[in-house]
């Protein structure tokens, strides 16, 4: 392979890179809307939108040269229009059988993406279903129609008259001229002419400038326009669907010519056209187009498309593409590092002045605030770019809980509250797995059966909530059900059975801390939902790994909530610098309970280690200069500051020189920089250009034990 | 893109001409065009005609795309704009197919 063509394959990988982000949006859309309807079916508009995805997918597979993706689509496409004109009527089992395709090539698509296993079997499956209330949607259409068809016929008129407008052959011509760009952005013509060939008879003739001046040419930039017949049943907006990712409006005219005899049929029509146009002899009935609508060339795109901006118009070049760009996380985590460097260079600066007389160097500081000012908003602007809606992971529970219900017998509403609330696109990764095990947990155990809830004399159909919302610095994301609540005498009895410390003493907010102990589980029966004891230990993990709290909070009878606090990004951290020696640490905010200066009385020694009694509890002291080995200025807890931090229920007491100020540090990798550092989460880089290592508290106390 | 002993007459192209290759075929049809133009203005071009035809052999030619067939089209038209002619020779079946179903057939005076 030559260099050039290394670069064009790197171009066409990064086309499909695109088509398949927006094939994923589409499948997930789709979803969304199968899984919300009511059960008197789908409205136009609910159906249009699942029919525009279904196609969106098709068109962008056979362009991009997915044909084994266009297989599904097609079928599930034809099924979608003929319920979008009535011709099949809507059944709730459609909605498992439609989800069943979009899982289909969901496979697919991961198999062309990350090259896993596609299992041909459960493709000809779903073709086979799809195809099957196809036909039998068909067979009823044809009963229809034999029965129209058995009534006198009264005339050649009426007869001609009793076919269906949209299914009398039309002849088009066509005239697209398509962007110049259009070859590099992967469009291949040749699946574009065939999807028309699939509506009917199709001539293609291409035309190319008299005049071009061959050493001056751009080989890959586009010259040529194409003019085309299609004789077809189909309809204008059928016509410019097949062109929706390659064509905008105004790049391809489309014109209606009216066939001499109506009823030729589309094998012999072509010879028989006469050159009458559709200007000249415009049909709103026959073409479904409104004469009122005087913007033209838009004419012919359905109702529902004219305002649409598609979000898989990949390549298209319409406001869409204008208002929103995608871009790889990598460069905008580059752009966020390169913030974070300006960001410590304008503390540095900040810090150099500071010593230099304010009303000598009035000029110097005002511009420094300045730039502290400008600084501030341009790192908050782009840790914007990294937050994404929490609907991302919202969005795939109504499904699951739709299935769980109907496995478990449950009548189960699920609530979203917040969605568009943001968060940090690593955090939405990392959240995704802690929700779907609260959300099973809630379906699982929390909820009654509906038989349950009647004699309780609640709502058969139980309720999950799941809320989001900004607090202060911290996304705070809620998991409410309207279940049985949790059952204290029963967690105690389970938790004293393991081992697990526990007394009738405890408030209920330590009792429901107890099932987050691992291995812990009050579930009678182990489904393969939940009840293993393995999972809400992992949840508090993950959700800690975050830097995230979790809390839990319950009722008898009415209810649990368990409420996730996380930051809003990884990358930048609420902490408080301190002293030891020479060193400066960061500890984060959110571990910290409390600091004091101990009474000397307060502390003890327990097996050669010093503890600090604190309201009725000793805590053991960590000395920071011990674990990491250095000089300190304070050595006896009693002459220092103990700063009081707490862990998954655990507390230690960290013994520091000094107290120093709270920052926003911007989180750097030690380990990528320089090597891990037991103890530690990272570094950062302080005003002074020094570099101070950011405590990892959960370390730490494992460290000391 | 190899040219024979009588290069001035007869070029070969090979493999894909695509969206993907037209940026590596461009220069040597480019430079092949520049030599044609050179010979007609030192009157080789009596020559040429002497002894045959301006041929683009495409017998080595894989798959070709509306790109492909594009920078073809062009090329044999800025001969013509400048008195000359070349005719592609050796059309593969499936590239003669791919050449009508794209509509360029009539460009490049293919008989079926």
């Amino acid at each position: 392979m030559t260099h050039s063509d290394k670069n064009n394959n790197i171009d066409l990988n990064q086309f499909n890179q695109v088509f398949f982000e927006e094939c994923a949006e589409h499948l997930a859309e789709m979803e969304q809307i199968l899984v919300s309807l009511p059960d008197e079916g789908p409205d136009e508009e609910q159906l249009n939108a699942i029919f525009r995805a279904a196609h969106s997918i098709k068109g962008g597979a056979g362009i991009f040269g997915f044909q084994d993706m266009t297989v599904v689509t097609h079928v599930l496409e034809s099924l979608l229009d003929r319920m979008r004109n009535h011709e099949i009527p809507f059944s709730t089992a459609m909605v498992d059988l439609f989800l069943e395709a979009g899982d289909v090539i969901s496979m697919q698509l991961a198999g062309h993406r990350d090259g896993t296993f596609v299992r041909q079997e459960a493709i000809d499956l779903v073709r086979a279903k799809l195809q099957q209330v196809i036909d039998a949607g068909s067979v009823i259409t044809t009963a229809e129609s034999v029965s129209d068809e058995s009534e006198p016929v009264v005339g050649e008129t009426l007869k001609t008259d009793s076919t269906p407008p949209d299914k009398r052959c039309q002849f088009y011509e066509l005239e697209f001229t398509p962007d110049p760009d259009i070859f590099r952005r992967g469009v291949r013509l040749e699946n574009l002419f065939a999807e028309l060939e699939d509506l009917g008879d199709l001539t293609v003739t291409a035309g190319l400038p008299v005049t071009t001046d061959f050493m001056e040419l751009d080989p890959e930039i586009c010259v040529c326009r194409w003019n085309m017949t299609l004789v077809t049943t189909a309809s204008e907006a059928d016509i410019r669907d097949i062109f929706e990712f390659v064509a905008d409006v105004d790049q391809l005219q489309v014109r209606q010519v009216i066939e001499d005899n109506r009823e030729n049929s589309c094998s012999d029509i072509s010879g028989s056209t006469a050159t009458v146009t559709e200007q000249q002899n415009h049909d709103p009935v026959a073409t479904g187009e409104s004469c009122a609508d005087p913007a033209g060339a838009a004419t012919g795109r359905r109702a529902y498309d004219k305002n649409e901006l598609a979000p898989g118009a990949y390549g298209r070049r319409t406001s869409e593409a204008e208002s929103s760009i995608r871009v790889g996380v990598t460069k905008v985590d580059q752009l966020i590092n390169q913030v974070g460097e300006l960001v410590i260079t304008q503390l540095m600066l900040a810090q150099t002045a500071s010593v230099l007389d304010p009303v000598l160097h009035e000029s110097l500081h005002r511009s420094l605030l300045q730039l502290e000012r400008n600084t501030r908003d341009l790192q908050q602007s782009v840790m914007s770019i990294r937050l994404v809606p929490i609907s991302i992971v919202f969005s795939r529970f109504p499904r699951m809980v739709r299935e769980l219900a109907a496995k478990l017998g449950k009548q189960v509403e699920l609530k979203t509250i917040g969605d568009t609330t943001e968060l940090d696109k690593g955090l939405i990764e990392k959240i995704t797995d802690p929700l779907t095990h609260l959300v099973r947990n809630c379906m699982d155990h929390a909820l009654e059966i509906p038989e349950m809830r009647i004699a309780a004399g609640k709502d058969p159909a139980g309720t999950i909530t799941l809320r989001a919302s900004q607090i202060g610095g911290r996304i705070v994301i809620d998991v409410i059900d309207d279940g049985a609540g949790l059952n204290r005498a029963k967690i105690l009895s389970k938790a004293v059975e393991r081992g697990i410390p526990a007394s009738d003493s405890m408030s209920d907010e330590e009792v429901w801390q107890l099932i987050f102990a691992p291995g812990f589980s009050t579930a009678e029966a182990v489904t393969d939902i939940s009840g293993r004891g393995v999972g809400m230990d992992v949840v508090l993990r993950n959700v800690q790994a975050m830097s995230g709290r979790v809390n839990i909070s319950s009722e008898p009878g009415k209810g649990t909530r368990v409420t996730i606090s996380l930051p809003l990004t990884l990358a930048i951290l609420d902490g408080l610098s301190v002293a030891v020696g020479a060193e400066k640490f960061i500890i984060p905010l959110n571990s910290i309970v409390e600091s004091l200066q101990p009474s000397p009385e307060s502390l003890k020694t327990v097996n050669g280690r010093s503890v600090v009694h604190v309201r009725g509890e000793y805590i053991p002291v960590i000395a920071l200069y011990e674990l990491f080995n250095m000089d300190a200025l304070v050595k006896d807890p009693g002459s220092g500051i103990l700063i009081l931090i707490e862990v998954e229920g655990e507390k230690a007491a960290i013994l520091v020189d000094a107290l120093l100020d709270e920052h926003q540090v911007v989180i750097k990798s030690i380990e990528t920089n320089y090597r891990k550092v037991e103890g530690t989460a990272g570094a950062t880089i302080l005003g002074d250009g020094r570099v101070a290592l950011i405590l990892d508290v959960n370390s730490l106390l494992r460290m000391r034990k | 893109m190899n040219t024979e002993a009588n290069e001035v007459l007869k070029t070969c192209l090979d493999g894909e001409l695509s969206m993907r290759t037209v940026a590596e075929k461009y220069p040597a049809l480019a430079n092949l065009y520049t030599r044609l133009l050179d010979a007609d203005a030192s009157g080789e071009q009596q020559e040429i005609s002497r002894r045959g035809a301006r041929e683009i052999d495409l017998a080595g030619v894989t798959d070709i795309d509306a790109c492909g067939c594009q920078l073809l089209v062009l090329f044999l038209r800025s001969l013509e704009q400048n008195h000359l002619v070349a005719q592609l020779t050796n059309v593969p079946g499936t590239i003669r197919n791919k050449i009508h179903f794209l509509g360029f057939d009539s460009e490049f005076n293919l008989s079926y």
